[in-house]
Parts: C-alpha cells; structure tokens; sequence
C-alpha cells in the first residue's frame, strides 16, 4: 500500500481500531483507565452512577436546586482523584464520599443563606399548612421530610440518606465519611429521631 | 434528646439496619406485637424509608446526555491554575511562553496541513480531540473516526461508535460535517451526537442549535433536544455516501414525532420502474465496498458521464475522486476532482475537490 493510499485510508477510517465495549469493565478497571486520562472511562461511571448520584444529593442537600451542578462536581473530582480509589471499600462508598464532602463544601458556603431560608421556610410552612388533607398527601409529607432533613446537622443527614436511601451498610458508611462504624449507628438513631419528631409535630 | 419510651427501641432499630441475627430478629417480632411504642417506632422508620426512596424527578435521556458531555468537555480542560502569587508566576510564565510556542507551531502546522487534501488524522477512544479553540470531539468507547480539514470544511468521518460534537459558530464560508458510510450530518455552531454502526448511520441527537440529516436523499433538520433514528426498516447502503435513485421525485423531508421507535423514517424517493443506468452505479458503489477502488472509479465514472442529469451523478464524480485516492493514483484524482469543479462549479463537495485539486503532485517517494 502506497504512502498516500495509506494515509487516505487514516484519514477515512481513523485508525481503524477494533471497537471493544468499554462498559464491560469492572469499576476498578474504570477508575484505573480513569486515573490515566482516560475520558471514556469518567462517561461510562457517569453511565453507571449519575442517577444515584443525583438521587443521593437532592436528598442529601434536602431538595437543593443545583443538583445537576453538584452531580457534575462529583464526577469531574472523582476524574482527578481517581488514583486514590480503593477497590477494596467499592466504588458506591468512594463516590458517595466524594458526593459527601461536596454537599457539606456547598453547605458550608451557604451557611448564611441557609439560615435565612430557614427561617423563612418555617414561616411559610406555619401559614401554607393548613387543612389535614394537605397533611395527609404524599406530595406535603415529602415536603415536610425535605424540611425534616434540612434540619437535620449534616453528618446526620448523610448517614441517614447513606443508609436509608442509599443502602450502604454501616461499614460502607463508615468508609466513604472517615467515621467508626459505631458513630454511624448513633447518628442514624439521633437523626431517625429527630425526623420522626419533626414529621409528627407538623403532620399532628 | 428525648429519651425512647421503650428499652426495646434499639433493638428495633437495630432489626430495621440488619444488624441482628434471627433469633433477635423473631425475639422483637414478639415484642413489637405487644409494645405500641415500638411497634410505632418499627412503623415510623419504614415510613421515613419508603418517603426517602419515594421517586424523585429524573431527568430525560437529553438532559442526562448534555450533563454527560459537560462533563466530559470539563474534564478534557486542564484543571486550572493556582491563583497567582509571587510564587507561581515564574511558571506562569514558563506556561505562558508554552503556550504561545504551541499555538505557533499550531499555525504553521496548520498552514502545511490546509495545503492537502484530508489529512488531519486523529482517532482515541481516549481523549478529547480539539477540532478547533473550542470545537471538541468526544469519542464514547473505542469509537473508529477519522478528521479530514480543508479549504475551510471539516469532516469527520465516523465509522463506528459514537461521538458527542461540540463545535463552535463557524464563520461564513466554514462547513462542519458528520459523515457516515450512508449519511451526512451538517452543523453549524452546535452541540450533537452521532452513532454509527459498521459505518451506517444509526442516531443523531441535538443538545444546542441545529443539524442537518442527509440520509438516503432525504433531509432533515434538526433543532435542540430533538433526536433522529435509523428508521428499523432502513437497509445498509453499500458504499461512502447514499444518493437519491435516479429519476426521483422532489426529496422527502420527515417530521419527528416524540418515541423514537415510532419516529417516522426518513423515506428515500421510490425507485424508478425503468432502471436507466443504476446498475454501474450500484455496482461502483459495492466495489467501493470490496475495496475494489480502481473498478469502482471506472464504474462510477461510466455512470457519472452517461447520467449527467441523475441526482447521483455528482455524488459519483465526487466518489470517483476518492476511490482513485483510495487506489493510490494521486494524480488522477486530482485530474478527477478538476473535472468535478468543472461540471458541478457549485457543487456540494466543490471545498472538498478544490482541495484535492489543488494538492501538490507527490513525489515518486511517496506513491
């Protein structure tokens, strides 16, 4: 094959690679490709885990409004921080870590803001509820569990939603928050409490 | 903290975790058939588990796509400086002069490259690929595509996989192009993208601005969020580029319509009942296939010159210009690309030609 040939050849075909799926490999495999540059590698765990993701932190942050944003900051840390994944803890825990101290970052920087929303959220949820069929719908309980969680002190609410929602267990927990395992269990039984408080003092 | 009721309570709660074995397990049973509090309690934290994973908005197919390719596109920057200090400026500098020492190199590269005919070459199914300053080529898997850049016009041609595009306005005069073995996408300052199997067209679908689908004759634009699929019933076309039968009526232009599976496809003009010469054309475009180039440009040609009123006779002068490419005969495409500008001054692929006419003779060494 002639040079030209051969370089029109490349042109037209790219190479001519054999396509090999890239979402069969394990995550470890992933965040290995990962931790080299390898883009592919952060779209197929995008694949894989952005609805978790996503589900994990509107709970987590209690219904916040720049869940997309946050969702992208997880992915785009765990893209640099991939080399420091640990096969052994999985990647849910690793991810959901990562989604941790982004939700907390972002708490921490909304601190002030926070507390006037609070209070204006109170206000509004004493004036808005008013009848038992509105406390008694599905759509106003959820409301009143988002209220619920937001009230709740961070590392709580994370395990909390860790547990509950996410279904990790209270070592997967402990791994992705750097905690003992037996803090796990008292966080979740002060945040259980402090939930069904709230829950049943505004539902009566 | 008040104080649970029951000294049972975190047993109970300890049963809901899965923390205890079934003797436990069957010893609070009992105890929760007795205790009202803590029957509450097992009933409270079911509840708070059944509101917690109760659904929550999801987002569609196109919004999932467009945080990927944000993602993505994000990722293939480089992460960003320090802020700047006493301390970095130094490298700063040093990066700086990087910087400008590459996109010098770029340039002059760039000048060399625009002289050929289709040579920018670049597939990795793991990095991003800059078309241009913002223009970026996101291949999914080890997706096979190549780039071809000239007189203005960039065409990517993909053969399998898929690749998510986000290219910059082009200015006046700029044409961007998706091409597959049966099809072609235009764009123009858009954010798309495109699957290919085997070299067919297989989707299209547009996260900003606008492309156009030039499948089997038809057209069809295409506006944000909205998404084009192989219709099921479409064959695999032999060859590079798919054109309208000969003696077709006015070419179809589809709608969409919201499912994909019930999109109606794109419906290539019917056949004509008297076959005036598309024997030499599908016999060119199947040697195309074979890898059979030089028949394939005698073919084609044959049928170029013998239907010069044929919808596809541009589309075969054009493809005679890259089969004898293909066949390594540099000197007769070109020779093939000027009679192509002759005939159709304004043809569709006139950026194309030119380039390939204009190419410089290769030396003895390179044929």
């Amino acid at each position: 094959m002639s040079r030209v040939k051969s370089r029109e050849d490349k042109a037209f075909h790219g190479g001519a690679r054999p396509r090999s799926d890239a979402s069969d490999a394990s995550d470890t495999e992933i965040f290995a490709a990962m931790s080299a540059g390898n883009l592919t590698a952060l779209g197929v765990l995008y694949d894989r885990h952005h609805a978790s993701i996503r589900r994990f932190i509107l709970r987590a942050s209690a219904g916040s409004q720049d869940t997309e944003d946050l969702v992208h900051d997880v992915f785009l840390t765990a893209s640099r921080v991939a080399g420091t994944y640990d096969d052994r803890a999985g990647s849910r825990p690793f991810l959901l870590g990562i989604a941790a101290n982004i939700v907390r970052s972002r708490r921490q920087k909304h601190a002030r803001w926070r507390v006037a929303l609070g209070l204006l959220e109170n206000a509004l949820t004493g004036v808005l509820r008013r009848t038992p069929e509105d406390g008694a719908s599905e759509a106003e309980q959820l409301r009143l569990l988002n209220v619920a969680l937001a009230r709740l002190s961070e590392e709580k609410r994370l395990v909390l939603v860790m547990i509950e929602l996410e279904e990790l267990s209270g070592e997967e927990v402990a791994t992705a928050l750097g905690i003992p395992v037996a803090t796990v269990w008292t966080r979740l039984h002060y945040a259980r409490a402090e939930v069904r408080e709230h829950l049943k003092r505004r539902i009566g | 903290m008040k104080r649970e009721p029951c000294s049972m309570a975190l047993l109970v709660e300890a049963t809901r975790d899965g923390r205890c074995g079934d003797r436990e397990l069957s010893s609070i049973d009992r105890h929760l058939a007795t205790c009202a509090s803590c029957a509450e309690l097992a009933r409270d934290i079911d509840h708070v588990r059944a509101l917690l994973r109760s659904p929550t908005a999801t987002p569609t197919p196109l919004e999932v796509q467009r945080g990927r390719l944000r993602l993505l596109r994000e990722a293939a920057l480089p992460q960003s400086p320090p802020p700047a200090s006493a301390r970095v400026r130094p490298l700063l500098a040093v990066a700086l002069a990087i910087a400008a020492a590459a996109a010098l190199l770029f340039v002059v590269q760039r000048r060399s490259v625009e002289g050929h005919a289709a040579t920018a070459t670049l597939a990795s199914a793991s990095a991003s690929v800059p078309v241009r300053t913002s223009t970026t080529v996101l291949p999914e898997g080890e997706a096979r595509f190549g780039r071809a850049s000239a007189d203005g016009t960039e065409i990517v041609t993909l053969d399998d996989g898929a690749i998510d595009l986000s290219v910059r306005h082009l200015d006046a005069g700029e044409r961007f192009l998706v091409k597959t073995g049966d099809a072609e996408v235009e764009v123009r300052g858009t954010v798309f993208r495109v699957e290919a199997s085997d070299r067919h067209l297989q989707s299209v679908a547009v996260v900003e601005g606008k492309v156009e689908v030039r499948f089997r004759g038809g057209k069809l634009l295409l506006i944000a969020n909205e998404r084009w699929d192989r219709p099921i019933d479409a064959p695999p076309i032999p060859g590079p580029i798919a054109a309208a039968p000969a003696g077709a009526g006015p070419r179809a232009t589809a709608t969409l319509a919201p499912p994909p599976a019930k999109r109606p496809p794109i419906k290539p003009p019917a056949r004509p009942a008297v076959d005036d010469g598309s024997a030499a054309f599908v016999e060119g475009m199947a040697m195309m296939e074979r890898g059979d180039y030089g028949d394939a440009a005698r073919h084609l040609e044959a049928f170029s010159k013998s239907n010069p009123r044929d919808d596809r006779a541009e589309d075969a002068a054009f493809l005679v210009i890259l089969a004898l490419q293909r066949a390594g005969r540099p000197t007769e495409a070109a020779a093939a690309a000027r009679r192509y500008l002759s005939t159709y001054p304004a043809g569709y692929r006139r950026a194309q030609a030119r380039a390939i006419a204009d190419a410089p003779e290769p030396t003895p060494g390179e044929r």
